[in-house]
């Protein structure tokens, strides 16, 4: 059955894809964002014609480094030396531990001309006063044609890539916000569902009832089953209530677990607790708990991610028991209809794997040019799909993944990364004509993707990617070493009934005097520099 | 030496033997939990349910491409010229160190026991240590994860306490018959101390097998990684709490569960056979024959 | 013990008699001194050279502005540790969960050396050993995942406690619960190792004195208490005074892995905590602080057990 259905899938993915697309771009009408439509520059001219090495620092993708030991020796950076004409030496930190290491070469003085890291977590204005990384705007403007003209006609972008004093710093990895900003949300037992003749549920009562009935009629052990940590980020927004920091409906931001409405969040979690429908595990059940008790029937509903989770689970199943069967439900909502509003969101700039240039580069201007080529048309093709006639081929105007890439024993993601840099990161623009094709399998999988990203409110409530300045991270770090421990620990005590939510007006006290007030302060100041930007 | 078994001593016998089968039957179970999950097949191991007395419908796939992997080979090569070089330096330092320190009525030998014993609670951090390995040239090279470990004051302690307890009648009649400290070392105290160097190359030996985080710090070639940094990143794909920070992914690079025990198996099996070669020198009686010798 | 070094030296009378002393030795014993120079040089090389690091904990250090450029803060980071609020919790947490693994995890490898020494058959006694050194070498997330496993609410251990009459429940969120668990894994995992120094002891011990006891008419009980633990008694008492020497160190690893916010009030350490505030933001002032002030606490207990055990027994350190 799942095999047909598959196929049928299959057969339909391009209309499927395209009408994906529309609905995403519907999704943002209103907002600022181009959605798909990124504008792009027709480019430099490569290649360029330079004897230079560029040594280049960042983590080599996890996928390739059980098969190779260097960047370097991929098909991806042979081609890309032939098409840019410069040559580039990789350098890789081992993984696990990337922070110290690049503390490391920080401290030694010692840095390679391109570095990928977390710039803006680690201080990216301090970082080009301090003289360690270039600063950006007057090569950008002198010899990235490309990257000028996405950040000039993309207003999102150059907002988020800039310092608050308006620096320019890395060349960015972006995305075009065109597939999905949501990859997570409850995942239920579909075939249970049917045999219980029950809809998928859509509201906080739907999706209790249905919980209760997974108990009764059916004896499952564990209605509800979940890595803790998704709990508060599934249950809460349906009261109003994020889970960390978010931006309420006045413009400032909030810090869920004390923010109104989470009091009868936890109140829900603990009636569940007591009533058995949510795991009595939960403070520590761990993902490989999860999986084994609902790849074994007793658990009827989990929160997690839909490749990592349907996908895997699915293909687990797939010959021993073919009814089982799991599909992506909305996060519940108050009242029946309601919009899902979700207090989290990727955003279209990810700063962990952007790529500064050092302050003793040798050679700006090669490194710059070399960095701008995938911000045009054919750099970007290339970064995110590798060469045409390989690893994809134009179809209707459509670049689609060669059979080779798709049917790729080793998974479509290991398989692309020999090729292009789509599939993780990169100074270039992601696309989700390729992200779309990834997910396709198998098609629960894809559609619960759909489900979260469907009818969905990411913008209002999630926090854009601020920065501190130094003081500031210091003085949270000390604020929330206290009240983080604390908060983390009655919240669970609430939620298990160690502490009766009667409490719940002593823990706000406490948490006052905890200087909550001071940390929210720290968070609005730094959100109003980036909205001023 | 015939000893006249009491019944309450057969009685012990007989208790201590089962004890100590029960004690090794649960210390050998996560072993062979781990061996045999090695040898399950993914998707059926996902779903198994508690404990394991088989593998589930066993087949080495898991091994196959453990072993694909070309940096597990190097890994190997690294970690076996480490542990040679690495333990024959830590033995030559450590005797040395705890044959000086262990002579009695040396003076000054409590200020430079101190002076060692210091350095094991007073260390400088990961980057000064750096910066001053990197200073000597020795970062990016094996050199790097052997000689700034030269010694462990730890097991010097541990090897000058049985060099004390050596009977002293044996090396005063070797003073007299004119031998010289170094004669005493090799001809004396080495012989007679069979078991603790044999304990003191186990230790070495495991440190240097086990350990990865110098091999990160210190090396930026791949192709120099030790078997261990090599087994970690692999491991690391699967660690729950860094798929908890990457939930959004788009596609897990979530490795089979099967991987993750055979590499476990691959990378503790070769060190697992030190310690039954290395028992052979837990003799008794050695002391006797040297002094009726 | 420096002290009176240093008193010393300042008296010139006893300067000079000093110097005398040391050319006497030196003449006496001058190759055990030349012996002992590759090893200062090392430990000066690799261990005094970068010790300035340890100033890092009065500095606000950043690897951008290096040693050299970084603010001095004083005793910034350490008012900042002992003000926290959970100060004291996390030293009692720590002190508690080192003190029983003392307690209960000390003796068991010397009992269980012990007792391989009592087996006969050499073939069952290595056998025995080889076994149980093995669950060290599996790697902590392995053996945490099959700890949940077994103390979960279905789990193996907790069906019998049950058995014994306690209610059911899942342990690992049972704040007194988890001393126990993380200790007794500890000992489980830990003893076989633990016991190889014992026996490599164990073998040092002068066989002369048992046949001597035993023509004393002393049965094996006897013989244990009046030849085996005396001759194993120097080991101990080293191990026991270095073990003591660590009493602030807990590491994190394990904890990180097992605990809860349900099982902070318990479980939470002054290496976790860290941990967690390391997360937020990498600090390497304020962790080089909190390991100065661990150092010293440890250094301290060192000292103290140290010089009791010189004055009861023969052995010590120096």
């Amino acid at each position: 059955m799942l095999n047909e259905k598959a196929r049928r899938y299959l057969a339909g993915l391009l209309i499927g894809t395209m009408a994906f697309s529309m609905a995403a771009c519907n999704k943002k009408e209103g907002s600022t964002e181009t959605g798909n439509e990124v504008k792009l520059a027709a480019g430099g001219v490569y290649p360029i014609e330079c004897e230079d090495t560029l040594t280049w620092w960042g983590e080599l993708n996890l996928n390739l480094s059980t098969e190779v030991s260097n960047l370097g020796e991929t098909n991806m950076a042979k081609e890309l030396e032939k098409r840019t004409g410069v040559k580039v030496e990789y350098l890789h930190p081992a993984q696990g531990q990337q922070a110290e290491q690049f503390n490391l070469l920080i401290a030694s003085n010692d840095l390679p001309d391109l570095i990928s890291y977390n710039w803006q977590g680690f201080g990216a204005q301090m970082a080009v006063d301090s003289g360690y990384i270039t600063n950006l705007n007057e090569p950008i403007q002198k010899w990235a044609p490309n990257l000028s003209k996405v950040l000039s006609e993309n207003a999102h972008y150059d907002k988020m890539v800039k310092t608050d004093e308006g620096t320019y710093y890395v060349f960015p990895t972006l995305t075009d916000g065109g597939a999905a900003s949501i990859y997570s949300g409850p995942i239920v037992r579909k075939d249970w569902l049917d045999k219980l003749g029950m809809e998928v549920p859509t509201t906080i009562d739907e999706f209790e009832t249905m919980l209760r009935r997974f108990k009764n009629e059916l004896g499952v052990d564990f209605p509800l089953s979940t890595v803790y940590g998704m709990l508060a980020q599934t249950f809460a927004p349906a009261y109003g209530a994020g889970h960390g920091w978010f931006v309420g409906n006045d413009g400032k931001v909030h810090f869920g677990p004390v923010s109104p409405g989470y009091k009868e969040y936890l109140t829900k979690m603990n009636s569940w607790y007591k009533e058995g429908l949510l795991d009595n595990n939960v403070a520590n059940t761990d993902l490989k708990t999860v999986e084994t008790n609902l790849l074994n029937d007793r658990v009827g509903a989990t929160l997690f991610n839909a490749g990592a989770g349907i996908g895997k689970w699915m293909n687990a199943k797939a010959t021993k028991d073919p009814t089982f069967e799991l599909v992506g439900t909305p996060v519940p909502t108050m009242n029946k209809g309601e919009v899902q509003v979700r207090f989290n969101r990727e955003w279209e700039y990810i700063p962990s794997v952007s790529t500064a240039i050092s302050a003793t580069c040798k050679n700006l201007e090669l490194a710059t040019r070399f960095l701008d080529y995938g911000y045009g048309e054919e750099g970007r093709m290339f970064y995110v799909f590798g060469t045409e006639g390989v690893s994809y081929n134009m179809v209707d105007g459509e670049p689609m993944l060669t059979d080779m890439i798709i049917n790729s024993e080793k998974g479509i993601s290991q398989a692309l990364t020999h090729y292009c840099r789509g599939s993780y990161s990169g100074p270039f623009v992601g696309d989700s004509r390729l992200t779309m094709q990834m997910q396709s399998k198998p098609v629960q999988a894809f559609e619960a993707i759909q489900t979260w990203n469907n009818n969905v409110d990411v913008v209002t409530h999630s926090l854009p990617p601020i920065s501190f300045t130094e003081e500031e991270q210091k003085e949270l770090a000390k604020l929330t070493s206290e009240f983080g421990t604390y908060s983390a620990e009655m919240i669970l005590k609430f939620i298990v009934g160690i502490e009766p939510l009667e409490k719940y007006d002593e823990y706000l006290a406490q948490m006052e005097k905890f200087n909550i007030a001071r940390a929210l302060e720290i968070y609005d100041q730094a959100l109003s520099r980036y909205t001023e930007r | 030496m015939k000893i006249k078994k009491s019944m309450s001593y057969r009685c012990f016998t007989v208790a201590n033997t089962l004890f100590l089968l029960l004690v090794s039957f649960t210390m050998l179970y996560p072993m062979l939990y781990v061996l045999f999950a090695s040898f399950s097949e993914s998707n059926a191991l996902l779903m198994h349910d508690g404990l394991l007395y088989w593998p589930v419908g066993a087949n080495t796939e898991a091994y196959m491409k453990v072993f694909n992997n070309p940096m597990v080979w190097s890994g190997y090569r690294n970690t076996l010229f480490i542990l040679i070089v690495g333990v024959s330096l830590n033995m030559v330092m450590t005797t040395i160190a705890a044959y000086v320190l262990s002579r009695k009525n040396l003076p000054g030998s409590m200020a430079m026991t101190a002076f060692i014993v210091i350095t094991m609670y007073f260390s400088s951090g990961l980057i000064p240590n750096y910066l001053n390995v990197k200073g000597m040239g020795l970062d990016n090279t094996l050199w790097a994860l052997i000689i700034p470990g030269a010694m462990s004051a730890y097991n010097m302690i541990m090897m000058r306490t049985f060099f004390a307890g050596i009977p002293d009648s044996l090396e005063e009649s070797a003073t007299l018959d004119g031998a010289n400290h170094l004669v005493i070392l090799l001809r004396i105290v080495l012989p007679l101390s069979g078991s603790v160097v044999a304990v003191m190359i186990l230790y070495y030996a495991v440190s240097h097998w086990n350990s990865w985080f110098n091999a990160m710090i210190y090396l930026r070639d791949r192709t120099k990684f030790p078997l261990q940094l090599v087994l970690r990143e692999i491991l690391i794909q699967n660690d729950t709490s860094t798929m908890m920070e990457n939930l959004s992914n788009l596609e897990q690079g979530s490795i089979a569960e099967t991987i993750k025990y055979a590499i476990i198996v691959v990378s503790t099996a070769p060190i697992l056979m030190v310690y039954p070669f290395l028992q052979k020198y837990f003799v008794k009686g050695v002391m006797i024959g040297a002094i009726k010798g | 013990m420096a002290k009176k070094e240093i008193s010393q030296v300042t008296s010139p009378v006893q300067k000079g008699r000093r110097c005398v002393a040391f050319a006497k030795a030196w003449k006496k014993h001058w190759i055990l001194y030349m012996m002992f120079i590759p090893v200062a040089v090392y430990y000066l090389l690799f261990y005094y050279k970068p010790m300035y690091g340890i100033l890092m904990a009065f500095q606000d250090y950043q690897p951008m502005k290096g040693m050299l450029g970084s603010d001095w803060v004083g005793f910034m980071h350490f008012k900042d540790f002992f003000q926290n609020y959970y100060f004291w919790r996390i030293v009692k947490n720590t002190v508690i969960i080192s003190g029983a693994s003392i307690i209960f995890g000390f003796p068991a490898p010397i009992i269980l050396a012990l007792l391989l020494n009592e087996v006969g058959s050499t073939k069952f006694k290595r056998s025995v050993q080889t076994i149980s050194y093995m669950p060290h070498f599996i790697s902590m997330v392995v053996i945490c995942g099959m700890i949940r496993v077994f103390v979960a609410d279905n789990g193996i251990i907790t069906d019998l406690l049950v058995l014994f009459g306690m209610e059911r429940q899942p342990l690992l969120s049972n704040p007194d619960a988890f001393v126990p668990i993380l200790v007794i894994s500890e000992i489980w995992q830990g003893m076989g190792w633990g016991s190889i120094i014992y026996l490599a002891a164990l073998t040092g011990i002068d066989q002369t004195l048992y046949e001597a006891a035993v023509i004393d008419g002393a049965n094996r009980w006897k013989q244990t208490l009046h030849v085996t633990i005396p001759g194993i008694a120097p080991t101990i008492i080293i191990m026991l005074i270095l073990r003591l020497g660590s009493i602030l160190s807990v590491g994190y690893e394990k904890i990180i892995l097992l605990y809860n916010p349900l099982t902070y009030e318990t479980g939470d350490v002054i290496s976790s905590f860290v941990y967690r505030k390391g997360l937020q933001e990498m600090n390497w002032s304020y962790s080089t602080a909190v390991g100065l002030f661990n150092s010293v606490v440890n250094f301290v207990f060192l000292m103290i057990t140290n010089s009791i055990s010189r004055r009861v027994s023969e052995t010590s350190l120096w």
